[in-house]
């Protein structure tokens, strides 16, 4: 359910709200832009590509979103996923055809994974797993990156962030039950590469 | 690398820290670029339509006027049937006999919808006996139509939400426009509506355009062999001479009420198109308020109140000759025939997605399918005029791309008023020069319905167009029986007509055949 604010927030981008629009711009622009970049294996000119057909793809398509459905950011990152997997598909489509139906519905699908299996496969771990860190919301975010990769103990996020303790431990662990949401179609596509090379060499 | 630790945290723990921060650098002149690109598409109906929307506002106020306008001109052509009489009003009929001359006033209005606000046009009205009418009405086209075009766009940009914020934000926008356009010019029309009954003439000016027409009465009533052009004080004494005669319409009385703190006698007469209901003054028995209601056409309502009797009035005033200056037409009076009501279902078909109507009068849907197109085409030199003043207001804001980059559709009340204050006269200026033309073009466009309406019991008229699509093969949509004729001419859905006789006939809908989902619109039934 969204709150009242994500609500309003919807409805100023319904009504093509000019300012309402700047607003989630500045908000979500690096990150989705970051989402994308990182999935591309980081070609710059794809991403920036991808970035604006996604923004352009959710003006065109405002009208659909569903308020009670789910925030605005969340649509907006699904965009971004199916941008990104209709560009893999494309990439493959020379050599094999693929449902492209498919990917179509996974923005509305509310799937969990960053992408389809079938794309994840041709990406390294580490693109993988920065823009899975780019889906989560900011402050989930920042309580991973601070903990994570720059070391700081719960206590400090927790004056850096202006929470207690016990708020920062929560966020924390919403955040890697999301990421391992998003991580999850990943590593079974692993696993499964991984059985299938164990198999090919017992054979 | 893409092994998974046993310990599902120790796993998850290391990616992150593998992964390192995704946070990536984003190009200046890109993200400048996008912006631009994003709030452009999100601002796609900008300025450019907002000129259009508020034009179309505009051609719609004009063209209601023109309706508003047309009421006196539709009272000459659906001239009353008749009534039957009671005493009482008889007593009214009775006292006008005595009576010398009037004035009063009188305020048409025309809604789009039953629950819009009207757009209205008020004036006065003179009578002098025995026959002379003179009825002066005008309407403002300009800051009524710019608190008008607010209010709408407001209502629009809340549609979704609900009705309650859309009203809050069509009030607040109303209110602000109102407050930003005090000192904006006025565009007032006037028509000037002069008839004598007995001479059976009629004209009408638009002191404004210096222009007019010209009613032939005599004809009117030889074509619908009814008395034409009657003033309101004949049409109530022959709506009692009439009834005494057996032949006219129901008058019903309505009991009393208090009107301007006077009490007041009621009666109620349904003729034609129009439902009309006056009050009388007991004691005198003259009236002291009559409503015309047509719902017909469109929902009009035109309601004559403050009648003063018996004052001194300039004969001038009822001169038939049209003053100096004026370039008159004629207006068309000849009979609407068969032709007129294909070119009308042709008109409405093709501006409904080519779907015939409903109905066949004058409704909503009817109004908005004959009034499209008649949005005035500007010249060069207008667009040009009109181009420049939007610059120069868009420069004191930083330019067009800063101001749709601020604020999208949603440009703050303050300088969307700016804008009319300075493109308004511009406009107008067009639609004085469009509003004769596009008034007659109306009248032209709605023969067909005339045809239609000025059809008798005895040609037994059946319209069943509702919802079907023009040119669907082999569908009949409508049939009447021409005065004098022993068959029938059948129109069909790609406006063919053919004659038949009264046994070929199409079957009137039934339940379970293949017309079931028509919209039945028959003359027989009421």
């Amino acid at each position: 359910m969204a709150d009242d604010e994500s609500t309003k927030q919807i409805a100023s981008l319904k009504r093509l709200d000019g300012s309402a629009w700047s607003v989630v711009v500045d908000r979500h622009l690096g990150e989705v832009y970051g989402f994308i970049f990182h999935l591309v294996g980081g070609d710059r000119a794809i991403a920036e590509e991808l970035n604006q057909e996604t923004w352009l793809e959710a003006i065109d398509g405002i009208g659909r979103l569903d308020a009670a459905q789910g925030s605005f950011r969340n649509w907006l990152f699904g965009i971004a996923r199916r941008r990104v997997a209709l560009h893999y598909r494309r990439r493959a489509s020379a050599r094999t055809s693929t449902p492209g139906d498919q990917i179509e519905t996974l923005a509305e699908s509310g799937s969990k994974a960053v992408l389809p299996e079938d794309v994840l496969e041709q990406m390294e771990r580490a693109a993988v797993v920065r823009a899975a860190i780019l889906a989560i919301p900011e402050d989930r975010r920042k309580t991973l990156l601070w903990k994570y990769v720059e070391g700081l103990s719960t206590e400090a996020i927790a004056v850096r962030m202006e929470k207690s303790v016990k708020a920062v431990e929560s966020l924390l662990s919403r955040a890697r039950e999301q990421l391992r949401d998003l991580l999850r179609a990943y590593m079974t596509s692993c696993d499964d590469e991984r059985r299938t090379t164990k198999d090919s060499s017992r054979a | 690398m893409r092994d998974q630790p046993n310990n599902n945290d120790d796993w998850l723990d290391r990616l992150i820290r593998e992964a390192g921060d995704p946070t990536v650098s984003l190009d200046a002149q890109y993200v400048e670029r996008l912006k631009t690109a994003i709030l452009r598409r999100a601002a796609s109906v900008p300025n450019s339509p907002r000129k259009v929307s508020l034009m179309k506002r505009i051609v719609r106020v004009a063209v209601a006027a023109s309706i508003v306008f047309a009421v006196g001109a539709v009272v000459a052509w659906l001239t009353f049937g008749g009534s039957s009489a009671n005493i009482a009003f008889a007593d009214v009929a009775k006292a006008l006999d005595s009576l010398r001359s009037a004035t009063f006033d009188v305020v048409s209005e025309v809604r789009e919808k039953k629950d819009s606000q009207p757009i209205t046009a008020a004036g006065k009205g003179y009578f002098l006996a025995p026959c002379h009418q003179r009825i002066e009405t005008s309407v403002n086209l300009g800051r009524e139509a710019a608190v008008k075009g607010a209010e709408a766009a407001a209502k629009r940009i809340h549609k979704n939400d609900g009705p309650a914020s859309a009203n809050r934000a069509a009030q607040a926008a109303a209110k602000s426009m109102a407050k930003a356009v005090g000192s904006m010019p006025e565009m007032i029309v006037r028509q000037i509506m002069i008839a004598d009954s007995q001479a059976e003439k009629c004209i009408l000016l638009y002191p404004n355009m210096k222009t007019g027409m010209l009613v032939d009465s005599k004809k009117m009533r030889e074509l619908r062999n009814k008395p034409a052009q009657p003033d309101l004080f004949e049409m109530v004494r022959r709506l009692v001479r009439e009834g005494n005669s057996g032949t006219g319409e129901k008058t019903v009385a309505i009991g009393k009420k208090e009107i301007d703190g006077r009490k007041a006698v009621g009666f109620r007469v349904c003729v034609d198109l129009m439902d009309m209901t006056f009050w009388a003054d007991p004691k005198t028995a003259y009236p002291v308020r009559i409503e015309v209601g047509m719902g017909s056409l469109g929902n009009v309502r035109v309601v004559m109140n403050n009648f003063q009797y018996n004052v001194a009035l300039d004969p001038s005033l009822f001169s038939l000759t049209p003053p100096a200056g004026y370039s008159m037409q004629t207006m068309d009076v000849t009979a609407p025939v068969e032709k007129d009501l294909l070119k009308t279902l042709r008109i409405i078909a093709e501006h409904s997605k080519n779907v015939f109507p409903a109905k066949l009068e004058m409704n909503q849907e009817v109004m908005k399918a004959l009034m499209v197109g008649l949005e005035p085409k500007m010249d060069k030199a207008t667009e040009q005029k009109l181009e420049a003043v939007r610059k120069e207001i868009e420069a004191k804001y930083g330019g067009r791309e800063k101001l749709r980059a601020k604020y999208g559709k949603n440009i703050p009340p303050e300088i969307m008023a700016e804008v009319m204050k300075a493109t308004m006269p511009i406009m107008q200026e067009q639609m004085k020069k469009r509003m004769p033309t596009m008034q007659n073009e109306m009248l032209k466009r709605s023969r067909g319905l005339l045809f239609y309406q000025t059809l008798k019991p005895d040609n037994d008229a059946h319209y069943l167009g509702g919802g079907v699509q023009l040119d669907t093969p082999d569908r009949p949509i409508f049939w009447y029986k021409p005065t004098g004729s022993q068959k029938y001419h059948v129109i069909y859905a790609d406006l063919s007509v053919k004659e038949v006789a009264p046994s070929d006939l199409p079957k009137m809908p039934q339940p379970k055949d293949g017309l079931k989902s028509a919209k039945t619109n028959d003359k027989k039934s009421p």
